[in-house]
């Protein structure tokens, strides 16, 4: 039983991981085009991502995008969070699917109607278009982070600041986001990896003025396999592990020093 | 007009029941006043609307002479304490008490002497720089009691706060509280539903049931003279009997017949209900006395508790341990009282 679940274990981080390690060589390759194995190594394809503005604009694009998707988002689901732990109402059940929706809906359906609906609020190719169309996509995961944390704080954290003099904002920043810090953080991570490699939304309605890194892709490799692409592949992935890797490094970090 | 006043307070949860029902108090200043009663009686409902927690379905609050109903939380300047004690966890001690004083803009200097001299006073001094939870239960009760003494509350509200502690601690918490409130005075409203704990630490205690108030009264009066057959049962080890009073000052038990006691000269006649203390009762010497069957013995080493019926009534005497040597089960014993240790409920007397 051990083994085998071992043995299946690999397998699946080999079946995983082995995409990573066919783009990582590719993004070092001298090879002039997609080629696997490659022929020699050097940085050639880093030196001609980073001088080339067509590349490097969709990368503070996403950066941007994904920032303030983030940013967006939090200020959206604590609020629907702490009203849909903490209060009772008609209809509260309804609201918690209505909330849910965007994980139900194939991405596909949401940018077509994205699409449509901000042609005509004149919010396509524009960062706020893709921003709000982003925390659409973000909000049910981050939402649902935050409310588990939600549920499993005690309640008298804050009626033990109130009771001490506290207005419930003062509270809130003093008190309870302190001590949900984990949750906090990990929907924040979440929304901003969610939205820094999203493609579907991203495709339809960022267009050239703010595309982002995903969508250049898509675009440059329907001309031509162009080797930059792994490296922009790479550049992609390498965010993604360094946000995961920052928020553990901070909690082994935290927990190093309190012992 | 009393310092603290509860009038008609109500909450409907939307139960079966209301969690408060008509609640009517009034709390002198500096007073100790203990909420007793079983679980899910309204003490916490109660405590709650008194710090501002929880809204009253009708029913008004006054303090200090001031309705407070419509007054935030942070702006009562009530104290409380909770059974988990909620110390912030990313708080120092220090930092913990002094967090009221911060909140009310209190300059440095002074937040630093008030928090040293409240972390004196629970005699926590030494652990000004620790983390909450590397202290004890105990200790971390005494922090959150100094962070809810700090900024000297018009009132401090404590529910259940000895819950989670062991015997011997709790004991020692009880007269830790009972010293740190003579020394500053603050009205103070105790939620327990141990009633040992009441009877010891209150100027008076509130008994709850089922959302309404039962009685009001000192411990001993309390113990004494209960006014409902809920108190007599539940306040002390007690035997509530079914009796009648003829008239004349008579009190007969149905299928025992009459019994020695001296009833109130207020006493109605008819059916009613008395309460007889375990421990007024003793053995007697002659034989005409009433036959009590012994049908079982618990010993408590310093005493012991018989279970058995007088007649065919259930009856419980408490002996001292020296007068309880080699009783039996199924032994038959005379049996009598002092006529003025039954109490007609709802009676003055
Ligand atoms: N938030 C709530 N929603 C619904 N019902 C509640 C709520 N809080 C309390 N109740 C109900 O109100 C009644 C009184 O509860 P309360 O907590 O005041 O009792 P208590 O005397 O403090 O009991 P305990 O000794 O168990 O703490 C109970 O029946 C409880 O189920
Ligand atoms: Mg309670």
């Amino acid at each position: 039983m051990r083994p085998t679940m071992i043995l299946l274990g690999i397998a699946v981080a080999v079946f995983v991981a082995l995409p990573i390690f066919i783009v990582l060589p590719m993004s070092f390759s001298t090879s002039p085009s997609l080629a696997f194995p490659p022929p020699g190594y050097w940085l050639g394809h880093y030196a001609h991502f980073f001088r080339d503005p067509t590349w490097t604009g969709p990368l503070i694009n996403s950066f941007i995008v994904a920032a303030g998707t983030t940013l967006l988002t939090m200020l959206l689901v604590t609020p629907a969070a702490f009203t849909m732990t903490r209060h009772d109402f008609r209809g509260k059940s309804a609201i918690n699917v209505l909330l849910l929706t965007p994980v139900i809906v194939p991405h596909i359906v949401i940018a077509v109607g994205y699409f449509t609906y901000f042609a005509k609020l004149g919010l396509l190719q524009t960062y706020l278009g893709v921003i709000l169309a982003h925390t659409c996509l973000t909000s049910p995961l981050a939402f649902l982070t935050v409310s588990a944390g939600l549920k499993g704080l005690d309640r008298n954290y804050e009626r033990a600041a109130q009771s001490l003099g506290a207005p419930p904002i003062v509270a809130f920043f003093v008190v309870t986001l302190p001590v949900l810090r984990a949750a906090f953080l990990v929907s924040a991570l979440l929304a901003f990896v969610h939205s820094f490699d999203e493609t579907t939304v991203a495709l339809f309605i960022s267009g050239r003025d703010v595309a982002t890194l995903p969508k250049r892709m898509f675009d440059a490799i329907r001309l031509q396999a162009d080797p930059v692409l792994s490296v922009a592949a790479t550049l992609l992935f390498g965010v993604v592990l360094a946000v995961f890797a920052a928020s553990f490094l901070r909690k082994f970090f935290k927990a190093g020093v309190s012992r | 007009m009393s310092y603290l006043s509860l009038q008609n307070l109500r909450k409907d949860y939307g139960g079966k029941i209301f969690a408060v029902d008509d609640v009517s108090l009034a709390i002198e200043k500096g007073e100790f006043v203990t909420f007793l009663g079983p679980s899910g009686s309204g003490k916490t409902t109660t405590l709650m609307m008194i710090a501002g927690f929880e809204q009253p379905t009708s029913g008004h609050i006054a303090l200090a002479g001031r309705a407070i109903d419509p007054v935030p939380p942070h702006k009562r300047n009530i104290g409380v304490v909770f059974q988990n004690y909620a110390l912030f966890p990313h708080m120092s001690v220090a930092r913990n008490v002094g967090f009221p004083l911060r909140m009310r803009g209190v300059p440095k200097a002074e937040i630093a002497a008030r928090v040293a001299r409240l972390l004196a006073i629970v005699e926590l001094g030494a652990f000004a720089d620790a983390e909450p939870r590397r202290l004890s239960g105990g200790q971390q009760q005494r922090v959150a009691l100094a962070r809810a003494l700090v900024f000297e509350p018009d009132v401090l509200l404590l529910d259940e706060p000895l819950g989670a502690l062991d015997k011997n601690l709790r004991e020692q918490m009880q007269i830790e509280i009972r010293r740190i409130h003579r020394e500053l005075g603050v009205t103070t409203i105790y939620v327990t539903h141990d009633q040992t704990e009441a009877m010891t630490m209150s100027d008076r205690i509130v008994v709850f049931n089922g959302g309404k108030v039962e009685q009001v009264d000192a411990p001993l009066a309390l113990y004494r003279r209960p006014n409902t057959p809920f108190v007599a049962g539940f306040v002390g080890d007690n035997n509530v009997l079914d009796a009648t009073h003829a008239g004349g000052g008579r009190i007969e038990l149905p299928g025992v017949g009459p019994i020695a006691a001296a009833l109130p000269s207020d006493c109605p006649t008819g059916p009613l209900k008395i309460a007889l203390r375990p421990e007024s009762i003793r053995l007697a010497a002659g034989s005409d006395a009433p036959a009590f069957t012994v049908q079982g013995i618990v010993n408590y080493g310093d005493s012991v508790v018989l279970v058995g019926a007088l007649g065919t009534v259930p009856l419980k005497i408490r002996l001292p341990a020296v007068a309880a040597s080699n009783l039996t089960v199924g032994q038959i014993l005379r049996i009598e009282w002092s006529p003025d240790a039954v109490h007609v409920i709802g009676t003055a007397r």
